[in-house]
């Protein structure tokens, strides 16, 4: 039934348009006034669009609350990491974290992009932190374009440190690896005789997270290239040894895990608020809109992680 | 222009290159529609380079129906008294064969001229590649004096890549994956609009196109205010 509406729509739209691209062919000079009959077509045609914009925008208005009825009522991973310890939400607890662990492929590295205008980014921060330590995800990215969550690393170690809900998620203390925008790598919960030596600094933590801004993404591009212009010029490099290898080694991701297979874009666009370029390049993509992700960040996470968990990886074969 | 190969097992085609060959005619179809909509540049994703891992057989039908496929399309182009269509093959050229770099020169030569569409054919192609080669590019400027090492940022790494302009306004991924795969990385972060649609690309119908364009154009005010917020130029005409 909506693929006949469509059909009609376009139908219509396209005979209103060449009608009135007949009539203007018409028009002698190009600068003859518009008959009555091409302006009436002009202005269907203006009315025909308006229509079809309302009509989709009400349509993804529904969605978008079918969507969010859904997370609500299912995954609903926030109201089981803040509620109460009884034993009826420990036991659901236990359920969702051996369901999101079931899944046939989980992310080694998930990345969300929050928009700027978000209002408690430590909050966000501790949500996703205790989500993918419930669904055992090792690597997570947060980003935000401008210094928001930069800004606030001292409040977000302060409260994943003392996080309640990260510990429930956990089942106990984790070792959180916290690295800013800046480098620094702070890590919390960290208790010295668990350590063991031979294993990689970033690997011995429970997860890693690292909080990203503009700086990491086409500024620290254009830095590594001043960088290897700079090393050419001291005669340390030669100009032709720069291929793709060397730029990958460069840009690994230095925690051990690779680049990020999940982003979830928490935005109403569909647009990358100019996320790191390089770092895309193996990512899945999740969009969720701002209104279901605002009750449940946690739940929008866990039902990427399902759909990231139904994906093929062909990788060009 | 996903799901060639999937395209040509549902509809049993005898070999999947039969799933190529109706890829480009969905491309040729697709370029008419760019034209009367007035669309003056697409770009599109014909082989990437860990393409090669495929099948010796399938990665041979390619090179052969590139190699076709360019001249055909250029001859066609200068056929029209216009010269509609201008093309320009975006890739590692040095991972081609012969024959296939000759077709593709040929194509870019002939059609150099052509001002009404540009068409970018990225064959081979990764992102990561584009972005290696234009930082190579920089620095080898920079040490033939042409550029100063401390006046070395986006810009000049942006003039440089394999597709430098103008910006991405729309990235379409048929076939349904949702997933960039290497493709156009640094062009698509800076707020193209991104839809991943669930159709192979020889099925890709012009409802699909009509689809994307009416809620790209909804979303437009709200990109157009993003990206001055953030100081990306945006078209003063649309």
């Amino acid at each position: 039934m909506q693929a006949l509406v469509w059909v009609v729509t376009v139908l219509l739209v396209a005979a209103l348009t060449h009608i009135s691209g007949r009539e203007g062919g018409a028009v002698s000079g190009g600068l003859g006034k518009q008959s009555a009959r091409q302006q009436l077509c002009n202005g269907a045609c203006a009315i025909a669009l308006r229509v079809i914009h309302l009509g989709v925008d009400i349509h993804r208005a529904f969605q978008e609350w079918v969507q969010s009825s859904l997370s609500q009522a299912g995954l609903d991973v926030h109201e089981l990491l803040d509620g109460n310890d009884s034993e009826a939400i420990s036991e659901r607890r236990q359920r969702m974290a051996d369901f999101l662990t079931s899944l046939p492929q989980r992310p080694a590295h998930l990345a969300v992009i929050l928009p700027e205008t978000r209002e408690d980014i430590v909050n966000d921060v501790e949500v996703l932190c205790a989500s993918g330590l419930l669904a055992k995800v090792p690597r997570l990215t947060i980003y935000t374009r401008d210094e928001a969550i930069n800004d606030s690393v001292e409040a977000i170690s302060g409260r994943l440190r003392k996080s309640k809900m990260v510990a429930r998620a956990f089942g106990s203390t984790p070792r959180i690896d916290l690295n800013s925008g800046n480098g620094c790598v702070e890590q919390l919960g960290i208790d010295t005789d668990r350590i063991s030596d031979t294993e990689p600094v970033g690997q011995r933590a429970d997860i890693c997270i690292s909080l990203w801004s503009r700086g990491n993404s086409y500024p620290a591009l254009s830095a590594l290239a001043r960088e290897l212009a700079d090393q050419t010029r001291r005669g340390l490099l030669e100009a032709k040894q720069i291929d793709e290898a060397l730029v990958t080694r460069r840009l690994a991701d230095p925690s051990g895990y690779g680049h990020p297979d999940l982003v979830i874009l928490v935005d109403d666009l569909a647009c990358l608020p100019e996320f790191p370029p390089w770092q895309l390049q193996n990512a899945e993509m999740v969009q969720v809109g701002t209104s279901s992700a605002t009750g449940s960040l946690g739940g929008a996470a866990s039902g990427a992680l399902v759909r990231y968990a139904k994906v093929k990886r062909r990788w060009g074969k | 222009m996903d799901g060639n190969r999937r395209y040509a097992r549902k509809s049993h085609m005898e070999k999947v290159s039969g799933g190529h060959f109706a890829g480009f005619k969905k491309l040729s179809t697709v370029l008419e529609w760019c034209k009367e909509l007035g669309i003056s540049n697409v770009s599109v994703f014909a082989f990437a380079i860990n393409n090669f891992n495929r099948s010796d057989e399938e990665v041979s039908a390619l090179m052969d129906l590139a190699q076709e496929k360019l001249v055909e399309l250029a001859d066609r182009s200068v056929a029209e008294n216009n010269r509609y269509l201008r093309i320009r093959v975006a890739g590692n050229m040095d991972l081609l064969p012969e024959r296939v770099v000759r077709s593709a020169k040929y194509a870019e030569e002939v059609t150099k001229d052509a001002n009404m569409m540009t068409l970018n054919v990225c064959f081979p192609y990764s992102a990561t590649d584009e972005i290696s080669s234009a930082i190579r590019k920089v620095v080898e400027d920079a040490e033939a004096g042409e550029l100063d090492v401390s006046a070395i940022d986006e810009t000049t790494l942006e003039k440089r890549l394999m597709i430098p302009g103008p910006d991405l306004d729309i990235l379409v991924r048929t076939s349904g994956e949702i997933r960039f795969s290497n493709y156009m990385l640094w062009q698509s972060a800076k707020m193209a609009y991104i839809q991943f649609v669930d159709v192979y690309w020889p099925e890709f119908s012009f409802f699909h196109m009509f689809k994307v364009l009416v809620s790209w154009q909804m979303a437009l005010k709200s990109i157009n205010k993003r990206k001055a917020q953030m100081g990306i130029p945006t078209p003063k005409t649309r």
